[in-house]
Parts: C-alpha cells; sequence; structure tokens
C-alpha cells in the first residue's frame, strides 16, 4: 500500500433546495456548504472515542448512506451503514442530531412524504414507514447512546460478555413489530413517491428492485398496486420521475426506459449502452448509479459505476428519448445532485478519485453548469466546490464501500462484459 | 479463486444433471404413448431457497409471454387466457383433477423445483395422450400445463392486472424457523401481488396440514383489505375446496397417515375508490 493521501470521496451528494447547499457524505462525515460563498454551514462527524482497533469499522460503520430532507425542510434523516437511522432538526440551516434508532435490516433508500413520514426501504425487499413524533418518542438520544456505548466498551474492557446496550436492542424489536407498506420478494433499489396523475388527490409510491421490477402502489394505502412497470432485463437501480406523469428508469441492461405513469406502458427506450461505447468509447456493462432529470431542460442525465463520463438525453414531443451530448470525466461518478436555484442551474458530481492510477490532479467534486444550454457542458470547479473539497477528510484509505449497483447483478446475467464475472465486480469493502 | 471453484461446482452440477436426464430418457418409463413416468426418477428435496437467483426462463412482461409451447391447442382459442393457477403443484394432483372440471379455462402448475415439473410435464403429455387415444376427458388435458417458475418473485412477469380468477396454495413450505418467515408464500405484502393478479370476487385457496401455518396465513390475509374469508357454507358449496382436500398428492399423503387438513379460503375484494 502506498501512503498517498488523496481527498475522501464522497459516496453521496445532496443538493439542499432550502438554503442552497451542498451537503457532502464523505465516509463517516457529513459536511454542508453553502453554494453562494462555500461557507461550511455544518460539519458532523462520529466522535473518536473508540481505540485504534475498532476504528475502522466504525468509520465503516457510520458512513452515512443516504440523505433525505421533510418537504418543509424542518428536519432531515440520514441512513447510515450500520443500520441507524437519524432524525436531525433543522434550525436556520444548521442541523441538530436529535433521536436516532436502529432499523432491522440495511437500507437501501430514503425518502420523506409530503405529511412529514420517513419512508424507508430495506434490502429485503419491504418498506416501513415511521412517523417524525414516533420517532421522537422511542428514538434514542445520542448522548444516551454514547453513553450505552462507552457502557459497553468498558464492559468488554472488564471481560463481560455484554457487549450491546440494552436501549439499542429494545428500539431494533419495535422496529421489527412494524408492518411493512409493501414488500418485494428482492433487493430493493429505490423509492419515489410522487402524486397520482390520474387522481391528483391520491399519492402513489413507486418501487423498483433487482429482479427489474418497477411496481407502482397507492401511498399509504400501498396494499393497492396501481400497475408493474416491466420491461427491463437486469435489474433496476435507478427511477425517477419526469414532468409528474413519466417516469424514467435504468439498471444493469443496455437501456434507459421512459414510462407513462397513467397506463404503466413503455413509451421509449434509450439504448445507453451504445452512446457510452459509441461515443466515450466505453465497452463496460452499464450499472447505472446516477438518473437525474433536469425539468427547464426536458433533459436526463446518466452516469453507470465505474465509467468516467456522463450521457444527456433529451425528451421531445414529450414523449421520446433523444441523445444530447456526453460529457467525460476526469474519474468514475459516484453520486450527482442538481441545483435549481435562483441563482444557478448546473449538476454537482462525486467522482471516485481512489482507482485513478496516474496522479491527475483534479478534484472528486465537479460542476457542470447547465445555464448555458447552448454551447456543449463543461466541467468546472466553483468557488464553493473548492472550499468543500479542501474540507473533505485526507485518507489513506476508501473509509466505506463507494460500488453499489454492480453487485445487484446476478451470476447468470447476459449483461456482464467480456472477461466480466461476478466476482471481479464486487463490491469493495475496505 | 473462490469464483473458480464455485464455476467448477455448479459445472459439475449441471453435469450430473446431464447424465441424470440422458438415464431418464434411456430409462423411457414416461410421457411416451400414455406411460405415466415413475415418480421415483423425479425425487427432489422438499425444499428450494426462494431468495437465490435460480437460472429461470420468464418473459419481461405478460404480452411478451409465449403460451403456445405450454398449451398447444391455443390456436383455436386465441382469447383463451389463464386464469386458475396452482402455486407450488409438486407433483400435479390438483393441477389434474382442476383440467376436466373447467374445461374453457387455462389450469396451470407452477412450480420451483426442476425435477418435479419435469415429472408433471411428461404426466401431462402422457394423461393427453390417453385422453386423445383411450378414454376421451373433457379438455383432453390440453387445457392444464405446469411451468418451473419462482412465482414470490415473478408473478407479474405472466399475469396482467386482474387475469386470474382462482389461485391455489396446497400445502405449502412452513417454514418454521422464525428468521425464514419472510420466504412464506402467504404474507401480507405478498398477498397484495396475489390481489393485483387475481380479478374482484376472484378466490385464492389455502390448505395446509400444519396448524402453526394455519394460523399465519389466516392472520396475514385477514390483516390484508383486499380479501375477506370465505364462510364455512360458502366453502362446502365450493368443488375446488373438496378437490383441493382430496386430490392433492400431500392430501391424500396426510389422508394416509390421519392427519389434519386446515383450510382457508378468501374471496379478493374490489379496490377501495
Amino acid at each position: 500500500m502506498s501512503s498517498a493521501t488523496f481527498r475522501h470521496p464522497c459516496q453521496t451528494v445532496l443538493w439542499n433546495k432550502f438554503s442552497d447547499s451542498i451537503v457532502c457524505c464523505s465516509g463517516p462525515f457529513l459536511k454542508e456548504f453553502a453554494c453562494s460563498t462555500g461557507e461550511k454551514l455544518n460539519e458532523y462527524s462520529y466522535e473518536d472515542k473508540l481505540d485504534q482497533k475498532h476504528r475502522e469499522a466504525a468509520a465503516y460503520g457510520q458512513a452515512v448512506r443516504f440523505v433525505a430532507y421533510s418537504k418543509d425542510g424542518s428536519f432531515m434523516v440520514t441512513v447510515n451503514e450500520d443500520k441507524t437511522l437519524c432524525l436531525w432538526n433543522v434550525i436556520n440551516s444548521k442541523i441538530q442530531l436529535v433521536k436516532l434508532i436502529k432499523v432491522a435490516k440495511r437500507c437501501s433508500a430514503l425518502e420523506c412524504s409530503e405529511n412529514g413520514d420517513i419512508v424507508y426501504a430495506d434490502k429485503f425487499g419491504d418498506v416501513f414507514r415511521i412517523e417524525k413524533n414516533w420517532l421522537l418518542e422511542n428514538g434514542i438520544h445520542p448522548e444516551e447512546q454514547a453513553a450505552a456505548e462507552q457502557q459497553a466498551a468498558e464492559a468488554a474492557k472488564s471481560g463481560k460478555q455484554k457487549a450491546i446496550g440494552t436501549a439499542e436492542h429494545s428500539s431494533v424489536e419495535k422496529v421489527n413489530n412494524f408492518h411493512p407498506l409493501l414488500g418485494h420478494v428482492s433487493i430493493l433499489t429505490q423509492l419515489l413517491i410522487c402524486k397520482d396523475p390520474k387522481n391528483p388527490s391520491r399519492e402513489l409510491i413507486i418501487t423498483s428492485d433487482k429482479d427489474e421490477h418497477i411496481r407502482v402502489s397507492r401511498f399509504p394505502q400501498s396494499y393497492v398496486i396501481e400497475g408493474f412497470c416491466l420491461g427491463h432485463e437486469d435489474f433496476v437501480s435507478r427511477i425517477c420521475l419526469v414532468d409528474n406523469d413519466m417516469l424514467a428508469s435504468g439498471g444493469g441492461d443496455n437501456h434507459v426506459f421512459l414510462w407513462d405513469l397513467s397506463t404503466y406502458k413503455c413509451l421509449d427506450a434509450f439504448n445507453i449502452k451504445a452512446a457510452f461505447s459509441n461515443y466515450l468509447n466505453m465497452e463496460t456493462s452499464m450499472a447505472l448509479n446516477v438518473l437525474l432529470y433536469v425539468p427547464p431542460l426536458h433533459m436526463l442525465m446518466v452516469a453507470s459505476e465505474g465509467n468516467s463520463g456522463v450521457v444527456f438525453i433529451r425528451i421531445v414531443d414529450g414523449r421520446r428519448l433523444e441523445y444530447h451530448s456526453v460529457l467525460a470525466t476526469p474519474y468514475p461518478v459516484i453520486s450527482a445532485t442538481l441545483r435549481e436555484s435562483s441563482n444557478g442551474l448546473g449538476i454537482i458530481l462525486a467522482l471516485d478519485n481512489t482507482k485513478s492510477s496516474e496522479q491527475k490532479n483534479l478534484s472528486c467534486l465537479q460542476y457542470i453548469d447547465l445555464r448555458n444550454f447552448a454551447a456543449p457542458f463543461t466541467l468546472s470547479e466553483p468557488p464553493f466546490l473548492q472550499a468543500a473539497v479542501n474540507e473533505l477528510p485526507e485518507v489513506e484509505q476508501v473509509l466505506c464501500p463507494l460500488s453499489q449497483v454492480r453487485p445487484l447483478r446476478k451470476a447468470h446475467s447476459k449483461f456482464f462484459a467480456p472477461g466480466e464475472t461476478r466476482a471481479t465486480v464486487g463490491a469493495d469493502t475496505p | 479463486m473462490s469464483a473458480v471453484q464455485k464455476k467448477s461446482a455448479a459445472q459439475l452440477q449441471r453435469e450430473e444433471e446431464e447424465a441424470r436426464k440422458k438415464l431418464k430418457r434411456l430409462a423411457k418409463q414416461g410421457g411416451v404413448e400414455g406411460r405415466l413416468p415413475m415418480k421415483r426418477l423425479f425425487r427432489q428435496r422438499a425444499h428450494a431457497n426462494v431468495l437465490s437467483d435460480h437460472e429461470l426462463d420468464y418473459p419481461r412482461n405478460p404480452s411478451e409471454m409465449d403460451w403456445s409451447p405450454l398449451y398447444p391447442d391455443i390456436k383455436n382459442h386465441p382469447e383463451r387466457k389463464v386464469e386458475i393457477v396452482d402455486i407450488g403443484c409438486g407433483y400435479g394432483g390438483l393441477t389434474v383433477a382442476l383440467g376436466p372440471h373447467f374445461p374453457d379455462t387455462y389450469v396451470l402448475g407452477m412450480e420451483i423445483r426442476m425435477q418435479v415439473t419435469d415429472y408433471l410435464t411428461e404426466k401431462i403429455q402422457a394423461l393427453r395422450y390417453r385422453a386423445e387415444n383411450e378414454e376421451p376427458v373433457p379438455g383432453g388435458y390440453q387445457n392444464i400445463s405446469v411451468l418451473r417458475m419462482n412465482c414470490q418473485k415473478f408473478l407479474p412477469n405472466f399475469f396482467e392486472k386482474g387475469q386470474l380468477t382462482k389461485m391455489f396454495f396446497c400445502f405449502p413450505d412452513p417454514h418454521f424457523k422464525a428468521r425464514k418467515h419472510k420466504n412464506r408464500i402467504i404474507t401480507t405484502t405478498l398477498a397484495s401481488e396475489y390481489a393485483y393478479a387475481i380479478r374482484p370476487h376472484g378466490i385464492l385457496y389455502t390448505i395446509t396440514d400444519v396448524e402453526e401455518l394455519h394460523i399465519w396465513m389466516v392472520q396475514h390475509l385477514d390483516a390484508h383489505p383486499l380479501f375477506r374469508r370465505l364462510t364455512k357454507q360458502e366453502e362446502e358449496k365450493d368443488i375446488c375446496v373438496t378437490l383441493m382436500t382430496h386430490e392433492t398428492e400431500e392430501g391424500k399423503k396426510v389422508a394416509r397417515n390421519g392427519g389434519q387438513k386446515f383450510v382457508a379460503c378468501y374471496e379478493r375484494l374490489p379496490n377501495p375508490e
């Protein structure tokens, strides 16, 4: 191992529309920067109380995987690798950890519904809904948690085999007794909650899974399944709403699909593999990890895990997908978020700078300014991103897995690129 | 390294499978000219993991499904669809018994274990031959078929919304361990998928000899807003209840051993507005 240090990449970035700021989750660190000034608004990391031996494990567990804001911006929810779901109060764009709870299984998606409930999906395919008030009553206060952990650590030191605090155990049991809203017999990959275009007084919950399904159910009466969007030939990893009446989806096969959310019929399919190989000379198999819709431009942006580039697809006539352009990036894309404020329109990309063999002195956060639609898109590093990168932790090795999508592929999939197997694309655990 | 070993193990398994099939072909016990296949050549352990990725063949969506290999007479009835499904049909006692009772409908048995579906495929071939050449049967067993499938995952790939009128769950795997309860075929979350496939006022039938599982299934289906349990009187009037109690292979076995059978049937209610 070389001892060269690098800025730890962000496994998740999210633009916060309430304060025009960007939330960067870099390993166990959660930081937020204002897009206008680059000022650091928030910073949070796990308390380094543990000894050296447990540090890596702790860093891994504390890695923030998902962030979601309530619809009114009054609170924020995060989920860590170690199944901790945290509730944060947001006051004057400052965050404060209020309660946390251990959920039973690892999370794979997180959303807040219109009325402020927290909806999350786990790797067992179940979707749960937690009311904020329930969480306030039943969650553990962070200080209690810290005390319990310290107790456990002391107990472990003195040789007693009482490892975990009792508070933590009871919270898992409470969550276990929950009835899921709905369930797939498969790994759930993403969930969305939206208005039903057929009946605006009703909400829908859309869930996608590893077994090529996209299910549309009523919300919260999720026992009524309205329909399925079926057409993918490998896992579905990303879905996103398009103009409230259409859905775009992509995953491990070669196409991005556009669906009508009233009939659940496929409107169009776009060969994304061809775009990557023709315009970016990338012959790897597709594993979509970013699918973003840019409403003002009627455009989708797509990235595939492990590929250093993004593809832009235009939606024309309100129902067809058409190639627009590609943009090569210095490193593979991990995460992306759309910034759509009065001060600017653009996409913030989080890149994986850990695997490049040569030293490219480019930072792991890049910006695509979309204001000038006529010109070809380019990467830039505006001051707020430079400020953010300078605040990212300097490390010698990655603290949490960055590859989330490729391991979803089945062993007998026909979409493996030549020479690629399930073993070679496995998760890169630290 | 482990990947290489795994692959060779899979290859070994496949070779074994090939050898077994060859042996079976040589034995020519079943499928030919109405001779029924021998069950002992098709034994397989009673359980399969529903969460693992089996190499299954399934269409991307119901409109892409080609039913003609399963129902050779479909060209004479292009509008006819599968309306009765026997989930986990096993050796197919019920599937076969349903055929003559519903000659104008397609009946499909679904089963995840490959050996068992192979057996039933050959048995159906033999029955069709007999019905044609020896003693005629309503429907001539042309209306029954079997498919190897994981129904907990891929039901929506085969059936459109409201396509089914009857769905049978006969003597499903009890999954006694609490950790395995999620694998049970009747859960409230899976019931939503069944409700999607069954049309309003269609019936979902369950039968088991394990009381604990019966209580579980009743509890989960009772909790589901789209299902209403049939009364005892309604159950008695339904010919299908008699069939599934007496015609399934498991049902016969339980009767032989003097065991109890627990029945619960549910009507699919229309969606609320």
